[in-house]
């Protein structure tokens, strides 16, 4: 039974293609969301820590990149 | 001659729950996530948990990453199948219907995986949360 409501969740969930940009950015959104509610109390506080920490995984993942691309062997 | 005040209709205050009730919201806020606010009235937190958690696990499969499986000769393996357990039902439903094989040809079956240990651990975080609202030490 559970093998079946697997197939029926997830069977039309096709491949998903997508650049590495694309996943950061999906990727900082939801665990933006996730640190928010559960790291502060207040609303305003937690909209505010939520584009923080969405800042900072973008600006962080932009900035590893580009250490990676000089370091990396030309 | 006597008068009444009337006050304004205050919501009613929340009232902490016992540690075994918390411990028990937890839990099902483990198995299914977003299910402990929901259960505590926190609609709105509860929505966004749940949104996140199982659109990072669909993504995650969707990207073909890999589920762990218990693997006691690799660490970094049993680090991984921890933090895809704390995806609760939706790993053991997916771990039995033999989804998250895993594709190491793709770029993003690697992405995959983390999403899938990613939102298994925010999962573990928003469970945290839960015990702290139903006990009170938070709004």
């Amino acid at each position: 039974m559970l093998a079946g409501l697997s197939l029926a969740l997830f069977a039309p969930l096709a491949v998903v293609v997508m650049s590495q940009f694309t996943a950061v950015i999906i990727f900082a959104l939801f665990a933006s969301v996730v640190f928010a509610i559960t790291l502060r109390e207040e609303p305003r506080a937690q909209i505010r820590y939520g584009a923080f920490c969405f800042a900072c995984f973008l600006v962080g993942t932009v900035i590893a990149g580009w250490i990676l691309y000089f370091l990396q062997p030309h | 001659m006597s008068s009444t005040e009337i006050t304004p209709a205050s919501p009613p205050a929340f009232q902490p729950l016992s540690v075994a009730a918390a411990n028990a919201l937890s839990v099902a806020s483990w198995l299914v996530p977003g299910l402990g606010y929901l259960l505590l009235r926190k609609w709105i937190r509860g929505a966004l948990i749940a949104v996140s958690i199982f659109a990072m696990f669909l993504l995650g499969l969707g990207m073909q990453g890999q589920l762990f499986a218990v693997n006691g000769k690799n660490l970094l393996d049993i680090l991984g199948w921890i933090g895809d357990l704390c995806n609760g039902l939706p790993y053991m439903i997916a771990r039995m219907a033999g989804d998250g094989a895993g594709n190491l040809y793709t770029v993003t079956g690697d992405y995959g995986s983390m999403f899938l240990v990613a939102s298994g651990l925010l999962n573990l975080l928003a469970a945290a949360d839960v015990r702290d609202v139903a006990l009170g030490r938070k709004p």
